[in-house]
């Protein structure tokens, strides 16, 4: 208990610093911010599972209790004033800020928490961080501003996992009259309370949000008077929106960043997505279980190249599962898997595939076929697997090309693990989360993937909170994942974000997990 | 018998259809101008196998973006395809697509509408019904939704469009049909003896011949739009084959770097468009005798 506080006060001052340095805390009032949403919010309450567009405007009018500060990576307290855990990590204690109100002024107390909690817990309500609760055996309310959450096991990422959105607090007051959550449909569609800095004040569904600050707001008043969110699904119309100041802030892509490069009104910010994009093996496929096939495989493909294509300038390849933006963990030395094809033919004749007369790879009168499923919307993808077809083909491989609705074939046959192979993206925005990815039972491990060594180091990593302890076991993950790879690291992405140049604090990150901390926009 | 033919030879005036065609093509100078377009491009593409151009779909990441040159003669495109290359294999998909998809709309289109048209009365107004009934349905939401069912493929793109475009034709038809039938020549073949399929058959399909000519080519290119808008959706022909619309959908992406990749494909479509619909309007003034002038 003592050595948690020790590291938490720790923490707290490099992260005080930090944020010294970056943010301008002085800033002026005033003024509105407008943002883009690709799609009409489906949910304004943050904890029914919803899609993007939900998770950045709910992240503003809803407080979490840990938020990851987007200028240092850092998971910091926000709606708790600090938190703490026993020695085995099974019981965390959140000490809530005190004074804070809800939009329509009534006080905020554990029960909120409570609600939340236990709302999450519930099947019913089918919340998308449901497995983050799957340990929680009880959440008991200590007093008015203590909330005490009991685990069947050690959980040492518990509070971190609280700051990745979907669990921000929702009010007991407002909900508790309905059955279910879902039944609170003005809530769920245009008048959402929470305690956050901003309230909803005219919702538009399909075209506008306008949010006016929250005057109440515990961290002090927004520095701005509004925020303003314009549902505009096509990504070139939000450049052109940028370009003629009808939106203040929107994601980029390396192709359009010629239209706002020499443009004095408008600045540009690149950042770690800390996420990749992979080439990922269906490992319940015999051709892919020999590890030796997938580091041929890996040999193959000249990734580095690719990446350029794909993302000039933005991003790199390297095969080590970790981002190089968490720099906490030491990154493992491994060497990086070159273009050489022909080692890759060298390494799976060793298997037994061998070219036949077609020049096709053959081992045992079965030629090397499979597909790549690829989810259609994202160009990199698309154009990686174009890429990565012919690659595959060069060697002698058998490979069909399929891009399929995202919401369709391509998220059934994740689910189902029927593909031969996919591309997809991870983000890693904590470092919990490459459990999900990589242990045999993660709930996103579609690939199958299962090495016992691996469960072992992530079991390591959940019964400590000392970073360093946590450090070292990443490490060795990161070794492990090298020598058996689940799948094949593509590009580490480099994001860019572009606003408007009268726009202050805008932190280096996307805007979604910027959200929490859109108190400090400000307009000069 | 040689009485037979001397109407024709009578008329030495008159010319032959052709020479009707030729004459009603010089006159059009849009048409004119659209149908060169169209016998040059419908002859580069068949001889693309033996130009010296790189393959459509070999990708070089060594060579992306690449302004026109003397080995990509239109530069190349984000993968460092060359851009003639797939136009020319684009075009091959997009046109037959057209070609496929038009030809069945009109065979099932006149299919039912002789058969409204002949046979009048319930059967008529069934089948008529039936396609008021799909005229009423926004195609292009229709076709969305059974690519989305069936996936995208070209013969599932063919059968889709055949079947939800075949209503203009039908009713088309039946119009001829029901202006034929009660003619002369219909009850003479009667009298002798001709069966229900023989009348539709041979004496009242021809005579609306000149009416499912001009609606296949304008069926052509308005398939051919359809096409390009599915494929630009992402529904229509899926990469790596090549068509003009799927290549519009990958140059927007890159509408600030590359803005010329979007104008080839775009011109194509916009070109062989429209030199299929004034190829329509010249057959129908080359074949609708009622439109013909009737010289000085």
């Amino acid at each position: 208990m003592v050595r948690c506080l020790r590291l938490f006060a720790a923490l707290t001052v490099a992260v005080a610093f930090a944020f010294s340095l970056a943010q301008d805390l002085d800033a002026p009032q005033g003024g509105i911010v407008q943002i883009p949403l690709a799609t009409t919010p489906g949910s304004l309450n943050p904890i029914l599972p919803s899609e993007l567009a939900s998770a950045i405007i709910n992240w503003t009018m809803f407080s979490p209790l840990t938020a990851v500060n987007p200028w240092t990576n850092e998971v910091e307290p926000y709606l708790a004033e600090s938190y703490d855990a026993n020695d085995d990590l099974t019981v965390w204690t959140f000490y809530l800020h005190q004074g804070v109100t809800w939009h329509d002024g009534e006080p905020f107390t554990a029960e909120d928490v409570k609600f939340t909690f236990d709302a999450i817990r519930d099947p019913e309500t089918a919340a998308t961080t449901a497995p983050d609760f799957a340990r929680v055996t009880d959440v008991e309310v200590v007093d008015d501003h203590t909330v005490r959450v009991t685990l069947s096991a050690s959980d040492g990422f518990f509070a971190d996992r609280l700051s990745l959105g979907g669990n921000e607090i929702i009010p007991k007051h407002v909900l508790e009259g309905f059955d279910s959550l879902y039944d609170a449909v003005d809530f769920i569609s245009r008048n959402p309370i929470g305690t956050g800095p901003f309230k909803m004040r005219n919702a538009q569904p399909g075209s506008f949000y306008e949010l006016v600050a929250n005057e109440d707001f515990f961290r002090g008043r927004p520095f701005l008077d509004g925020l303003t969110f314009r549902v505009v699904p096509d990504g070139n119309t939000r450049v052109t929106q940028l370009l003629t100041r009808q939106l203040d802030w929107v994601d980029l892509e390396a192709p359009q960043l010629p239209s706002v490069r020499n443009n004095a009104n408008i600045e540009v910010t690149t950042f770690d997505s800390l996420g990749y994009q992979l080439f990922a093996w269906n490992l319940l496929n015999p051709l892919f279980q020999d590890v030796r096939v997938r580091i041929a495989m890996t040999h193959a493909v000249d990734r580095r190249s690719m990446a350029q294509t794909v993302s000039p300038n933005l991003g790199n390849v390297d095969d080590v599962y970790i981002p190089a933006g968490v720099e906490w963990v030491e990154r493992p030395d491994v060497e990086y898997r070159e273009y050489d094809p022909e080692l890759a033919l060298q390494i799976l004749s060793e298997v037994g595939w061998a070219q036949n007369s077609d020049g096709l790879l053959e081992k045992d009168g079965e030629t090397f076929s499979f597909y790549i499923l690829v989810d259609r919307g994202d160009v990199q993808r698309e154009q990686m697997g174009l890429i990565l077809q012919q690659y595959f083909t060069d060697i002698g491989m058998d490979v069909e090309y399929v891009l399929a609705e995202r919401g369709g074939r391509w998220l059934d046959e994740t689910r189902a693990r029927t593909f031969d192979t996919r591309l997809a993206a991870f983000p890693l925005p904590n470092l919990d989360w490459a459990q999900r990815l990589y242990t045999c039972s993660g709930p996103f491990n579609s690939q199958s993937y299962c090495n016992e060594e691996v469960d072992r180091l992530f079991g390591e990593v959940l019964s400590t909170i000392d970073r360093q302890e946590q450090s070292r076991a990443l490490t060795e993950v990161g070794y492990v994942l090298y020598d058996d790879p689940p799948n094949m690291v593509l590009l580490w992405r480099d994001r860019m974000t572009a606003h408007s140049a009268d726009v202050g604090n805008i932190p280096p990150n996307n805007i979604k997990d910027s959200m929490p901390f859109s108190y400090l926009l400000y307009r000069r | 018998m040689a009485t037979a033919s001397s109407p024709v030879k009578r008329g030495r005036g008159r010319r032959n259809q052709w020479q009707v065609f030729l004459g009603a093509l010089a006159k059009n100078k849009l048409a004119l101008f659209g149908t060169t377009f169209l016998i040059f491009v419908l002859i580069t593409m068949a001889a693309a196998p033996w130009l010296p151009i790189p393959s459509p779909t070999r990708i070089n990441l060594a060579e992306t973006f690449q302004s026109p040159s003397a080995r990509h003669w239109l530069g190349t495109d984000e993968n460092g395809r060359d851009v003639f290359a797939r136009l020319l294999a684009g075009g091959r998909v997009s046109i037959a697509v057209g070609f496929a998809a038009a030809l069945m709309t009109v065979v099932i289109g006149s299919a039912l509408g002789v058969m409204a048209g002949y046979f009048g009365g319930l059967t008529d107004r069934l089948i008529m019904r039936f396609t008021d009934g799909l005229l009423a349905v926004p195609v292009f939401f229709l076709l969305l939704a059974v690519v989305a069912i069936w996936g995208s493929s070209i013969t599932v793109l063919v059968v889709a469009l055949g079947f939800t475009r075949w209503m203009g034709p039908a009713r088309l038809i039946r119009g001829e049909i029901l202006r034929f039938k009660t003619m002369e020549f219909t009850v003479a073949a009667r009298a002798l003896g001709a069966g229900h399929v023989r009348l539709m058959v041979k004496h009242l399909l021809p005579q609306a011949m000149p009416a499912l000519i001009v609606a296949t080519s304008i069926g052509v290119g308005n398939v051919m739009l359809i096409e390009a808008g599915l494929s630009f959706l992402g529904l229509g022909i899926s990469p790596p084959t090549p068509s003009w619309g799927n290549m519009l959908t990958a140059s927007q992406f890159y509408m600030w770097t590359a803005p010329h990749l979007a104008v080839y494909p775009g011109v194509m479509i916009l070109l062989t468009v429209m030199a299929f619909n004034t190829l329509g309007d010249v057959f129908r003034d080359a074949l609708d005798p009622r439109l013909r002038s009737s010289g000085p």
